[in-house]
């Protein structure tokens, strides 16, 4: 198991924040953490991401107990990636600058240089990389925050509120390049959120409610929606009725003589199987 | 190279808030100038009081107790009495006073014997010295001759008294070139001194037996001192006054400096909490953290005690020549070095806290919502 975490706690005097979580995902998982503000997602987030220490329990990530580490920042450094609701760019750094941050000191200037703009090309601000923050838009920003959680070829991705502060139809465009870069980069995706619409594009929603996980639930696919949308369309309602005149339909054989053939069984019984999910 | 971007990132951190850096650095430039200033007077002034007995190839001079050059008071007969010691190759009495003349406002009248040894100190370059028998007789330095338009055969006030110039020396030493020198009887009327000297000027015959020779001298007269020439200028009262002061005018300098910096860098510090979240939450170390942190203080530092350095050689510059005073303050490497590591204490004073504040900060700073 790529990211397992056994029993863990994090007590801030008599305030259980994290109360026995015990989760596991999958490398290369989309995951979403959601719950009420209190519940303690945030607070399983910095646990994950090694920015705070755990009352009990354990936590592994790549195969390594975080409590074995000695050296958190370095690892944190070459393994993680982090995304924060208030993009948390340096104001007085350029885009491509903003990118370099976390490769300080790990390589020369020409090759920080040079990843820095192949990651800004990927999340598509090649030619806005010499730009400050405020000379961007709040999606550009957020744009320039995932382009330098990516620059150290994290194993782990976590996102603190990725689209708080964003308009929904660039939510939607932020939510669909991070699921992108999940699936071409194998990348494991850990998103805190409270937006119902940012859970549903990933794979896997855990909800959490004073502490603990109190549901975890597998979020259906695209094609189950298409499925799910086909049902509800007038094709759909004729192949429940069991019978139709339509001869396009006839001609597609799934109605003969306005009985269903075998065909339009067999999509009848997987509109069946759909609602059973 | 890759220091040279890190630079660059710190140039951005300091002039982030341009006014509030400007104004550090311009409080950091008024504190190294004055010190830059301070130093170079001191320092010019010790340095001219330790020529300023040397010159004549005497071994040590013959001060009293007040050992400020200007009060100090030997009696005469005490000069025969160290020429007939053991040992003693010649004395020279001389008289050494300060007074206005034209409109300078501070010039050196020294009064020597023509016929005495003290006298040969002063190179003639053009007319000729002072004789045996001389009255009314003066011989200037070059200095107060160019600075005063002053030639051969002229004539020269002195505390209301005329004197006619008949030579004009040069002895490199600049209080002295811009001072003027007349027979000792002369000057001895002209300050009220009788017939006591400022200070006689002794030459022995073995320079092995120079320790010697002074131990006995005060010894027999334990209201003297003989002195070498650098302990003179360690011994007169004015400058080491203008020493301390000058010292602890350095001191303030660095600790108003540091406080004013650590002011701005604690500000700063604080403003960027968000910031130094997270730079540690994407892995930077707190040594890292604390080195950006005193890298800017010691930026805005040293870019003050630079341009101060520059303005106090300027200021002393200025002010000397629109005073006219005759003073030779040079630009020492010493006195640059020495001024820049002020500036570098005072970086480093300055910015370690607000360093150091800086590399305790949490990365779950970078979580806190607003």
């Amino acid at each position: 198991m790529f990211l397992k975490t056994v029993n863990v706690k994090k007590h801030f005097g008599e305030v259980k924040a994290v109360d026995g979580v015990s989760l596991e995902i999958e490398k290369g998982e989309f995951v979403s953490i959601m719950g009420p503000s209190g519940s303690g997602k945030t607070t399983l987030l910095t646990l994950l991401g090694t920015l705070d220490s755990l009352t009990s329990g354990d936590i592994i990530i790549d195969y390594e107990n975080l409590s074995s580490i000695k050296d958190v920042d370095t690892f944190r450094s070459k393994k993680m990636g982090f995304i924060f609701q208030f993009h948390n760019l340096i104001g007085y750094l350029t885009a491509l600058e903003n990118v370099e941050l976390p490769l300080h000191g790990l390589m020369s200037i020409d090759k920080r240089k040079a990843k820095a703009s192949e990651l800004l090309d990927l999340v598509g601000l090649k030619d806005r990389m010499h730009h400050i923050p405020s000379q961007l838009s709040g999606g550009e920003r957020q744009r320039v925050a995932i382009a330098r959680a990516l620059v150290n070829d994290p194993l782990l991705v976590l996102a603190d509120e990725p689209t708080g502060e964003l308009d929904s139809s660039t939510t939607q465009k932020i939510m669909d390049l991070m699921k992108k870069i999940n699936q071409e980069k194998n990348i494991t995706f850990l998103v805190v959120t409270h937006d119902p619409e940012v859970a549903k594009k990933t794979g896997k929603i855990i909800i959490l409610r004073d502490g603990k996980i109190s549901r975890e639930e597998l979020v259906k696919s695209a094609s189950i929606e298409d499925i799910m949308t086909l049902k509800n369309s007038t094709l759909g309602q004729q192949l429940l009725q069991k019978e139709s005149g339509d001869p396009y339909l006839e001609k597609l054989g799934l109605f003969k003589e306005k009985k269903l053939t075998r065909e339009g069984e067999l999509l009848l019984s997987l509109f069946e199987k759909v609602e059973e999910l | 190279m890759m220091n040279n971007r890190f630079f660059g990132m710190t140039f951005k951190g300091v002039f982030r808030r341009k006014t509030r850096s400007l104004l550090t650095i311009l409080s950091i430039v008024v504190g190294i100038m004055l010190v830059t200033a301070l130093l170079m007077v001191a320092n010019g002034l010790n340095t001219q009081f330790q020529q300023l007995s040397g010159g004549s190839g005497a071994d040590f001079v013959v001060l009293d107790h007040s050992s400020d050059l200007s009060s100090s008071r030997v009696n005469a007969s005490i000069e025969n009495d160290l020429e007939n010691m053991d040992g003693i190759s010649w004395v020279s009495g001389m008289v050494i006073s300060t007074t206005n003349i034209g409109d300078r406002p501070f010039a050196f009248v020294m009064g020597v014997q023509p016929d005495e040894k003290s006298v040969e100190q002063f190179g003639i370059v053009e007319g000729r010295t002072l004789q045996s028998g001389d009255t009314g007789k003066v011989i200037i330095g070059r200095v107060m001759a160019t600075q005063e338009g002053l030639k051969i055969g002229d004539t020269l006030n002195i505390k209301d008294k005329s004197f006619e110039v008949v030579g004009i020396y040069e002895t490199g030493v600049t209080t002295e070139d811009g001072g003027v020198v007349v027979p000792l009887g002369e000057a001895q009327s002209l300050f009220d001194l009788g017939d006591q000297v400022s200070m006689l000027q002794v030459k022995v015959e073995n320079i092995d037996q120079v320790d010697a020779i002074r131990t006995q001298i005060e010894t027999r007269y334990p209201q003297l001192l003989a002195l070498k020439g650098s302990e003179v200028a360690n011994q007169q009262a004015d400058l080491q006054l203008i020493n301390s002061i000058s010292s602890l005018i350095a001191l303030i300098a660095i600790l108003v400096g540091s406080i004013v910096v650590m002011n701005t860098m604690i500000m700063s510090v604080m403003e960027r909490t968000r910031e130094i979240g997270v730079l540690r939450a994407i892995g930077w170390k707190r040594r890292k953290i604390l080195l950006l942190i005193l890298k800017e203080s010691f930026t805005i530092s040293i870019i003050g005690g630079v341009i101060g350095i520059v303005l106090g050689i300027v200021m002393v510059n200025l002010l000397t020549n629109l005073a006219k005073i005759s003073l030779n303050l040079p630009v020492t490497l010493d006195l640059v070095v020495g001024v820049f590591l002020i500036t570098i204490i005072l970086g480093i004073l300055g910015g370690f806290y607000p360093a150091w504040r800086a590399s305790k900060m949490s990365p779950m700073e970078a979580l806190s919502r607003e």
